[in-house]
């Protein structure tokens, strides 16, 4: 090894004490970031996940007018032959069909506006959670089952009857007196404000207004469907397409199309998460210049005599940045090591946050919360070690070139 | 005149002038000198009569206010800064009052640091370095740090590693000074023998009448002047 890395690798241990202070604080800072990071990275994908299992689904079948404008007229063309298509495919482990439709509904006095899913219970519960968490109840297949927030807003229970009033796909207002047959408790608050489940067969004659084709071929705005592996969404949504033959105007849309604020929240927090680690690193960069600098100074009279033997000046800035970028290294593969372990553990037990159920509940959020280990920031954090400690170095280093040999060995 | 004929050394009409809060103070005024290569010579005077300064003028340590200094060919004196710091790695070795080895360097490493400097392989750095110290009588000290080592063993080592890059010329600035008699004979046997050997040219300032008894020429200075 070149013999100026190893003096500078000896030198930083001159002082094992003021070494081992900033070594143990870089370890510290860097298990501290990578913990926070494998934290907030579980809290996002829970998050993910239960937006997925309960409202977004993996993907979804629809007619490229649906989605634009929610038009109730956007059927989709020949849905027989994508359920065929889903029923074919070995990846697709369920599927359910939806008509989705805006209507008011009136409970008593109150009303709500509400987005109405006609779904046939059985197969939307293979596809979703929310349905399965009726906790009063049941997913009925005659009656309307309400989340809990909206029934608590309408004073709404088992057993009392609602009007939904709703047009159909001719333009006609209808009106359906429908009795509430379930209440169900979803991963998020907003939802439950707002989606209402109703009895596709008991809805559908109403929606197509009497159209006997449409209702024979089995009538949907969308499809949902669910993949065994979430890895192969793409793989799968591309098979589906090319074994449909004609697909006309529907597209299909994974979850990062239908709720892509989940996918924008998983960019969002890569970038936040390398910033907190930078913000953290950064404070350590000034102990480490600062330390640096003392060792510069006590120093003075040695790195004088090197000078007059023949260390060049750029050699000099070399030694101090070696010294720096060693220091700086020196305790971050020990705060990786712990924070992976630290993770390791945490992934396993949970990390439960009492009192904050509802708040975190508004988010999609469960109070115990499961670290996820983050190996591909270990690089990025490396490179920002590497830079930060780069930087540190510049200052200390500009004030050993400035030594002069005669003077800095006078210096007791 | 042929190269081998050539003084080693020449200083001309040197002066060296500092500034300080009570007047300029005339370290050196119009030295002239010089020394023939494989020389064993002594700068000697009081304290304060400018022989530090005027050997870190002849290694290129400090700039002087005037006048020219020669070594081997080279004027160092019309040299830049970098020039000075190459010139000075491959042709002038130094030996400090303070040893000032690197403590985190062992014998042989400090010995082999300046061969480092120069671009020497590994190999051929440890085995001169190894050989160094046997001459200084350091055989298997070699991987001692110097706070394992005495004041005179320090002293060796930092001979040889004044040796190491076979320099025309070896400065030895107060080398005996904190050294007790027995190291300082010691010391003096083994550059004697090197100057012998090697034909290496030695230049010591000293006051040290051990050292100046062993030299064969003396420069001596008073009042930054050479005295007649």
């Amino acid at each position: 090894m070149n013999l100026l890395i190893q003096m500078a690798w000896r030198n930083i241990w001159r002082s094992p004490w003021r070494s081992g202070v900033v070594v143990g604080a870089m370890a510290l800072g860097v298990w501290a970031g990578v913990f926070m990071m494998g934290l907030a990275q579980g809290v996002n994908d829970a998050r993910t996940a239960a937006a997925l299992d309960d409202y977004v689904g993996h993907a979804q079948i629809t007619d490229s007018n649906f989605t634009a404008n929610q038009d109730v007229q956007a059927l989709l063309a020949q849905p027989e032959q994508w359920t065929a298509a889903l029923d074919a495919n070995p990846e697709v482990e369920s599927w359910s069909e939806r008509l989705v439709l805006m209507a008011v509904l009136q409970a008593g006095a109150a009303s709500s506006p509400v987005q109405i899913l006609a779904v046939d219970p059985e197969r939307e519960s293979r596809v979703f959670t929310a349905p399965r968490n009726v906790v009063e109840g049941e997913l009925s297949s005659e009656g309307i089952t309400l989340g809990q927030k909206l029934a608590d807003q309408l004073g709404a229970g088992l057993g009392d009857r609602v009007v939904l009033s709703f047009q159909d796909i001719r333009g006609e207002i209808h009106t359906v007196l429908f009795s509430v047959e379930g209440i169900y408790d979803g991963v998020s608050n907003l939802i439950e404000g707002v989606q209402v489940y109703a009895p596709l067969a008991a809805l559908a004659p109403e929606v197509l207004g009497g159209d006997s084709l449409a209702m024979a071929r089995g009538a949907a705005h969308q499809i949902h469907f669910r993949v065994r592996n979430l890895d192969s969404l793409d793989a799968t949504v591309a098979e589906l397409q090319g074994a449909v033959a004609e697909p006309g105007s529907a597209i299909i849309r994974t979850w990062r199309g239908i709720s892509p604020d989940l996918s924008y929240a998983d960019e969002v927090l890569a970038q936040s998460l390398l910033l907190f680690m930078a913000v953290i690193l950064f404070a350590m960069a000034f102990g480490i210049l600062n330390t640096m600098l003392m060792a510069i100074l006590e120093r003075t009279r040695e790195l004088g005599m090197l000078m007059a033997i023949g260390l060049t000046r750029r050699k000099v800035f070399r030694l101090v940045v070696w010294e720096t970028l060693l220091l700086s290294f020196a305790g971050m593969p020990i705060g990786l090591l712990l924070g992976h372990v630290t993770i390791a553990v945490t992934s396993r037990t949970g990390i439960t946050i009492d009192g904050v159920d509802k708040g975190l509940a508004e988010f999609g959020l469960q109070s115990t919360i499961y670290p996820v280990s983050v190996p591909e920031y270990y690089l990025p954090i490396a490179v920002l070690v590497a830079v930060l400690g780069l930087l540190s170095s510049l200052y200390p280093a500009r004030k050993a070139l400035k030594l002069n040999p005669i003077e800095s060995m006078r210096v007791l | 005149m042929s190269a081998s004929s050539q003084p080693l050394l020449r200083v001309d009409r040197v002066v060296k002038t500092y500034e300080s809060s009570a007047g300029p103070v005339h370290a050196v005024q119009g030295v002239s000198l010089e020394l023939q290569r494989g020389a064993f010579a002594a700068l000697v005077g009081p304290s304060g009569c400018g022989k530090t300064t005027l050997l870190n003028a002849i290694g290129g340590l400090d700039r002087v206010t005037s006048g020219q200094i020669w070594i081997d060919g080279t004027e160092i004196t019309a040299l830049t800064d970098r020039e000075t710091i190459e010139f000075r790695l491959h042709r002038i070795g130094f030996v400090f009052q303070a040893y000032n080895l690197v403590p985190v360097l062992n014998a042989w490493e400090n010995v082999a640091f300046v061969m480092e400097l120069q671009g020497i392989g590994v190999r051929e750095r440890r085995d001169r370095a190894f050989e160094l110290l046997a001459a200084v009588g350091l055989t298997g000290k070699e991987l001692q740090r110097p706070s394992q080592l005495s004041g005179g063993q320090q002293q060796r080592v930092a001979v040889a590693r004044a040796l190491a890059s076979r320099p025309s010329l070896v400065l030895a600035d107060e080398p005996t000074a904190n050294l007790d008699s027995k190291s300082t004979e010691t010391l003096l046997d083994i550059m004697r023998d090197l100057n012998h050997q090697e034909g290496t040219t030695f230049l010591f300032s000293t006051h040290d009448q051990r050292v100046i008894d062993r030299a064969e020429t003396i420069f001596r200075l008073e009042d930054g002047q050479l005295a007649r």
